[in-house]
């Protein structure tokens, strides 16, 4: 093979995928942008805005609410989860308790459920007259049941929970197989230097998980920012605009009030926070490495 | 959309964004709006083909088909091909349909900016006037409820101008009620909106739940504002809101009013419990199994409820604030039938449209439990339920005196973003009400701006 052919095979392993993703996913986005300049109902002539749509998303309080929204989901659809996901996966790591396997599959099984199924399931557990509450009525608790889904103080907070639960398995499955590449050494060496279970944990497990977690909170971020099959099925929304997502704003805009140019703009912004937040997920991750 | 119902579909944000890019391949901002382009005579053998669309589903569209089979049989050289879509999903296929090449001749819309204002200003469907005079539609019909058909033929105005669109059926909406609870509260059907508050506290006092409401997707929240606000607020109020008279304000006093009263109603435990959680389907099927008092709602809930509560559901108008003063209701003309602006075969189209909008038509709709914007007046058929009987009666009632006001979210296409929501936060009393009030004004401010 000639030197030129060495330097050009790297480029054609690369062509497959890249031929798929330009007409699919560059293409599209390429229109997107270019859409997100332009006033336009889908039917009637476009007009050109400029920044008009940027400036109407970034004044409207409803959109930085949308926005506002998807953060707080951040703290319950990625940091909770693996908050939650690490001492789980630890604990049962190296534990053989019968049905060990089973139960690592139970706690993974929200990952393969359908957004709607968890959802529509989701939204009876929290009914007013649902199994949550019934059970808070039993222990004598009945200032505690409230309408979960249809208060604005914790309608939000309770689509966060369903996303803890759909996703804590995702990330306990990705630390337990992290955990399983740690070499036994390293615990060796720090029973040896007189570690306890803290000081291991610390230094031997987190460091060495440190990959698990970022790819943990770049997939659990992204589908915390680009939340709306849960929201859509759930809560439409509301009670208000409580429950309002940037993609949910996105789906109104562009196919009930023939908005498509501010339904654009609004997309190019979510799709540049998330873009923006997984690169700093994974360069704060990259400077800790060991 | 005053008849909201979005079927959920499990779109993520990545697929819509995916889906509007797909969207703007096929007709991104340099798509002309060149308006008429050649019109194409579609054939089947010897018969010619008159494309129709439609989002109808159910009895309705049974109706519809049997209707146009009867047109067929009388004109054989002619064959109707129906295209069905989801409502819900109807809007956005019908748009991409309308803007292609090969566009369907009749289409069925939707009242107001959601569908028929954005068809219109793009030049897709025609005015009908021409054919109105020769067919006698301008007299057919009541002029409320023609009213809901008109726009200027820049597609700028709603509520003026040409016809663009004939009815064929119609809805109102009212209080469905427990015949059984309401007599045990004892003093008979509301005659006024008085008697109405007093029954809601008698109920509260029994136990009962007065008003069984699944607010859920936040629209039936304002449905329960229309019939406050055909007592409160005035013909001139409503109307300009819908038709964009700018002299007139959400803000002003019967609006004010209407939305305080739904406040003092939900602070006073009028309003089911889990009234924001409840989809509409639960509330029926609630109010069905006995919860409830008083289900406000609209005429498309008749055939389902008399269907599972026999006799014991009946049904009345918003009653007046005096006793004996004539009811007024909210209610629409449905769906217009229009002709596209691309059809080769206008004449057909509007003969076709002519048949499917007789009275011979309405009255298949009356003996079918269902209202047409068309008075009848002899040849009433049976009812096939008390409540269908109830129903048809109070929206002749509401032809005949002129009474029907236009649904308020026809005002703007943003209802699913600002209107309901804010409706929402108002009864909840998470919002005052003049405040939120403003909110939702300054949102038609905006949209009147744009056009």
């Amino acid at each position: 093979m000639t030197a030129r052919g060495r330097r050009a095979l790297p480029y054609l392993y690369l062509l497959p995928a890249f031929l798929f993703f330009v007409p699919f996913v560059l293409v599209p986005f390429a229109h997107t942008v270019g859409l997100s300049f332009y006033d336009w109902d889908g039917l009637t002539r476009a007009a050109f805005t400029g920044l008009g749509n940027y400036r109407e998303a970034f004044g409207s309080a409803l959109v930085r609410s949308a926005f506002g929204h998807a953060f707080v989901l951040i703290f319950f659809f990625g940091v909770l989860p693996v908050l939650l996901a690490l001492p789980l996966a630890v604990s049962s790591v190296n534990a053989s308790i019968p049905g060990g396997n089973a139960l690592r599959t139970l706690i993974f099984l929200p990952q393969a459920i359908s957004t709607v199924v968890v959802g529509v399931s989701w939204g009876w557990i929290l009914a007013l007259d649902g199994p949550l509450n019934a059970g808070l009525h039993a222990f004598g608790l009945d200032w505690a049941a409230v309408d979960w889904l249809g208060s604005f103080t914790w309608a939000l907070p309770s689509l966060g929970i369903v996303g803890t639960w759909t996703l804590t398995g995702l990330c306990v499955a990705l630390f337990f197989a992290g955990l399983q590449q740690i070499p036994g050494s390293l615990y060796d060496a720090a029973a040896v230097d007189g570690a306890g279970r803290l000081r291991e944990f610390l230094a031997v497990t987190l460091p060495g998980l440190k990959g698990p977690i970022a790819v943990a909170l770049t997939v659990t971020v992204i589908s915390a920012l680009r939340a709306f099959d849960l929201v859509f099925v759930t809560t439409r929304g509301g009670p208000g605009t409580e429950t309002v997502v940037p993609g949910l704003l996105i789906y109104r805009r562009a196919f009930e009030d023939g908005r498509l140019g501010s339904a654009a703009a609004i997309a190019v912004i979510l799709s540049i926070v998330v873009f923006a937040v997984t690169l700093l997920i994974n360069r704060i991750a990259d400077r800790n490495a060991p | 959309m005053a008849l909201c119902r979005a079927a959920p579909r499990g779109l993520t944000a990545a697929q819509v964004i995916a889906v509007i890019s797909v969207i703007s391949v096929g007709c991104g901002p340099d798509a002309s709006d060149d308006g008429a382009r050649s019109g194409r005579h579609a054939a089947d053998g010897d018969r010619r083909i008159l494309e129709v669309w439609t989002p109808e589903s159910g009895s309705r569209l049974q109706m519809v088909q049997q209707r146009a089979d009867q047109f067929s049989a009388a004109r054989p050289d002619v064959k109707i091909s129906f295209t069905v879509r989801d409502f819900g999903s109807y809007p956005a296929q019908l748009k991409l349909a309308l803007a292609s090449d090969s566009a369907p001749d009749v289409v069925i819309g939707n009242l107001g900016w959601s569908l028929d204002g954005p068809l219109i200003k793009a030049g897709l469907l025609r005015p009908l006037d021409p054919w109105a005079a020769r067919y006698g539609w301008d007299k057919r019909f009541p002029e409320v409820a023609q009213r809901q058909m008109r726009f200027t033929v820049d597609g700028k105005h709603f509520g003026r101008g040409a016809i663009f669109g004939i009815p064929y059926a119609a809805d109102v909406i009212g209080w469905f009620y427990n015949v059984d609870k309401l007599e045990k509260l004892g003093d008979g059907v509301p005659a006024t909106l008085g008697e109405l508050e007093s029954d809601f506290e008698t109920a509260r006092r029994t136990g009962e739940v007065p008003i069984m409401l699944g607010n859920k997707p936040q629209w039936p929240g304002l449905h329960l504002f229309y019939l406050v606000s055909c007592d409160l607020a005035s013909d001139r109020e409503i109307n300009g809101i819908v038709f964009g008279d700018r002299s007139v304000q959400w803000t002003d006093p019967g609006f004010v009013e209407s939305a305080r009263m739904l406040a003092r109603w939900n602070a006073s435990g009028y309003i089911a419990d889990g009234v924001n959680s409840m989809s509409p389907a639960d509330a029926l099927a609630r109010f069905v199994r006995g919860a409830g008092v008083f289900l406000p709602a609209g005429s498309w809930n008749a055939a389902e409820l008399s269907a599972a509560m026999g006799d014991d559901v009946a049904f009345f108008l918003m009653p007046p604030v005096r006793k004996g003063d004539p009811r007024r209701a909210t209610g629409s003309v449905g769906y217009g039938w229009h002709i596209t602006a691309t059809s080769g075969q206008a004449d057909l189209a509007a003969e076709f449209i002519d048949f499917m909008t007789q009275e011979a038509f309405a009255i298949q709709l009356a003996a079918g439990g269902d209202i047409s914007p068309l008075p009848i007046d002899d040849a009433v058929p049976r009812a096939p339920s008390r409540l269908a009987g109830e129903i048809f009666a109070a929206w002749q009632s509401v032809l005949a005196n002129g009474t029907l006001l236009p649904y308020l979210d026809f005002s703007a296409p943003n209802g699913a973003e600002v209107i309901y929501p804010t409706m929402q936060s108002i009864i909840a009393g998470q919002v005052e009400a003049r405040q939120g009030l403003e909110l939702i004004e300054q949102s038609r401010k905006e949209f009147l701006d744009s056009q």
